[in-house]
């Protein structure tokens, strides 16, 4: 681990998400020409998503079971419902295989199992990654990934912190900012130093 | 030289968190059960709930509340910038009601008004800085015109009113645990319930949208990080230092502040017991003293002012709110907490003075 305390005292402090913008930087480099967003939890990402997409044709499927994100989708589902959302869909498992597949070649070899993807029109415009799976104690730590700078941007003015361009016009704000302290861990995770 | 902040509360130091994460690191949601524990004593209430952050968990509460009812939740015209955001999340709609120049919160007389005119279906009451609703007031609007009450309470942590620590008020109240706030855990919200029977309702509501699980009761997709829940154990360790250094701060600002032509510092109540956590000042003249140009005055001087909660929402542009809109451009809050010290503040208000003495030399501001 780097050194916490000095991280501690200087970076938590601020309201820079020094660490969290470091985080978004080391994962572009690691996919090039994709931006990556981050986001406090992948639920809360899923819906931000969502909430953008609502006048699109893009749907949302996540992956199903073994996948240990499966249970988390249909509660998910469920407050879509409740609360009057569009829906995310379930692709069966061959499907899914197949999404993965795409986005292997679309995002670069490795692997990358998504915990979600967009698709439109037969195309894959992102997937959702949970980065938490590599840090014990998060619960969850969400990643968008896409080629589409402006639907990255969209999603980071609805995560309403640490934005990077003009103020973009989004649906409907939520709050999905990542605490230095989550990305801290994240980091240390993936050996980033900002 | 440092850069004087808002942001920065005291938080526990290094050695008390990794103590505390070394502890849990092996069952980490144990964190999450024993800070909702420590939390439920702090405020002195029959339950809490946590979530990711306070703006999840006030949107729940909204929902909870209202449900079967109007889709409409009253809120004050001039509020935490991100209110508005909470309401349209919960996929409900806002209603302003004007603020009083005296409370600062929503106005009573507004509000009824409002429930005069139009049906509501919650109230969402939030306790502004430094001065603390007539909940008693707000709850008998309610009863009166049959009107459940949410309050978003994190600006009166740790306060009391008749002695009754403010947590079981109302429906549910809300508490955010950002780095900003008084009990910091890096992230966070909770939402305190005064009678068990509203929190089971309320556990019982989540359960049917998906958000708690029905096999285990735990919080599938919004629940609080134990990352979160561990800072925040050892935040509430240290609350009572915390408030002392608070106090100490605000009464640097009274001693240098008490003869300003420049600004008012709002003053606190002592019978409330409050947390002395912002120091709240309202500009005298703002029409002689331009806050964009305090503001910009203060930063070129490393000193982080804030603008208190302005501007109103693009969704209130054609609301009638006269008052809402006036004491959006009259106060701001100065830097207190882990970033200043009582030196720190001397130097402040030295700039505060200079500042008032530079525009009054040109005439204008």
């Amino acid at each position: 681990m780097r050194d916490f305390s000095e991280i501690f005292a200087k970076h938590y402090f601020s309201n820079h998400h020094t660490e969290a913008r470091h985080l978004e930087s080391w994962l572009e480099q690691v996919l090039p020409g994709c931006e990556c967003v981050t986001f406090s939890s992948l639920p809360a990402l899923l819906v931000a998503a969502v909430d953008e997409l609502c006048d699109s044709e893009a749907n949302l499927y996540a992956a199903p079971e073994p996948s240990p994100h499966a249970l988390q989708a249909l509660g998910l589902k469920r407050f879509l419902h409740a609360t009057g959302r569009r829906q995310v869909l379930f692709a069966g498992q061959e499907e899914y295989t197949h999404f993965a597949e795409q986005a292997r070649r679309e995002f670069g070899e490795g692997d990358i199992l998504p915990a979600a993807v967009l698709m439109e029109k037969g195309s894959i415009r992102g997937i959702f990654l949970d980065l938490a799976a590599r840090v014990p104690i998060l619960l969850s730590a969400g990643v968008f990934v896409t080629r589409d700078a402006e639907l990255a941007e969209k999603i980071r003015w609805a995560r309403s912190s640490y934005g990077r361009r003009k103020p973009a016009c989004i649906h409907i704000a939520a709050n999905g900012r990542f605490s230095e302290l989550q990305a801290y861990l994240v980091n240390c995770a993936v050996q980033v130093e900002p | 030289m440092g850069y004087f902040t808002t942001m920065n509360l005291p938080a526990p130091s290094h050695a008390q968190f990794i103590g505390r994460l070394r502890r849990y690191e092996c069952q980490p949601e144990t964190a999450v059960y024993d800070f909702e524990v420590a939390l439920k004593e702090f405020f002195e209430v029959e339950a809490v709930a946590t979530f990711t952050n306070c703006f999840t968990a006030l949107a729940f509460a909204l929902l909870h509340a209202g449900r079967g009812r109007a889709r409409t939740v009253a809120i004050a015209g001039q509020a935490y910038r991100r209110t508005t955001d909470i309401v349209l999340w919960a996929g409900l709609q806002p209603v302003y009601v004007d603020n009083s120049p005296d409370t600062l919160c929503m106005s009573e007389e507004s509000l009824i008004e409002t429930l005069e005119r139009m049906e509501i279906g919650c109230l969402l009451v939030q306790h502004p800085m430094v001065k603390i609703c007539d909940v008693s007031r707000f709850l008998a609007i309610g009863e009166r015109y049959g009107v459940p009450v949410v309050f978003d309470s994190v600006e009166a942590t740790g306060a009391r009113i008749g002695g009754k620590r403010i947590g079981g008020f109302g429906v549910a109240e809300g508490f955010s645990l950002h780095p900003s706030k008084v009990i910091n855990a890096a992230e966070g919200g909770v939402l305190t319930f005064g009678k068990r029977e509203e929190y089971r309702s309320f556990r019982q509501y989540l359960t049917e949208i998906g958000v708690l699980c029905e096999a285990t009761g735990k919080n599938l997709i919004f629940g609080l990080e134990p990352l979160h829940a561990i800072m925040g154990l050892a935040s509430l360790e240290i609350y009572e230092e915390s408030r002392a250094r608070f106090k100490e701060h605000y009464f640097r600002y009274e001693a240098n502040l008490h003869a300003s032509k420049l600004l008012e510092l709002v003053a606190y109540e002592p019978e409330f017991e409050p947390n002395y956590k912002s120091v709240l000042v309202k500009i005298r003249d703002p029409e002689r003293f331009s806050r964009v140009d305090l503001l910009a005055y203060l930063e070129s001087r490393r000193i982080g002012a804030r603008a208190y909660y302005a501007p109103l929402h693009p969704l209130a542009d054609g609301e009638l709110l006269p008052q809402a809109r006036k004491m959006a451009e009259e106060y701001l809050f100065l830097p207190i907490g882990h970033s200043v010290t009582p030196a720190d503040i001397d130097f402040i208000c030295e700039q505060l003075v200079n500042f008032e003495a530079g525009a009054e030399g040109c005439g204008h501001a």
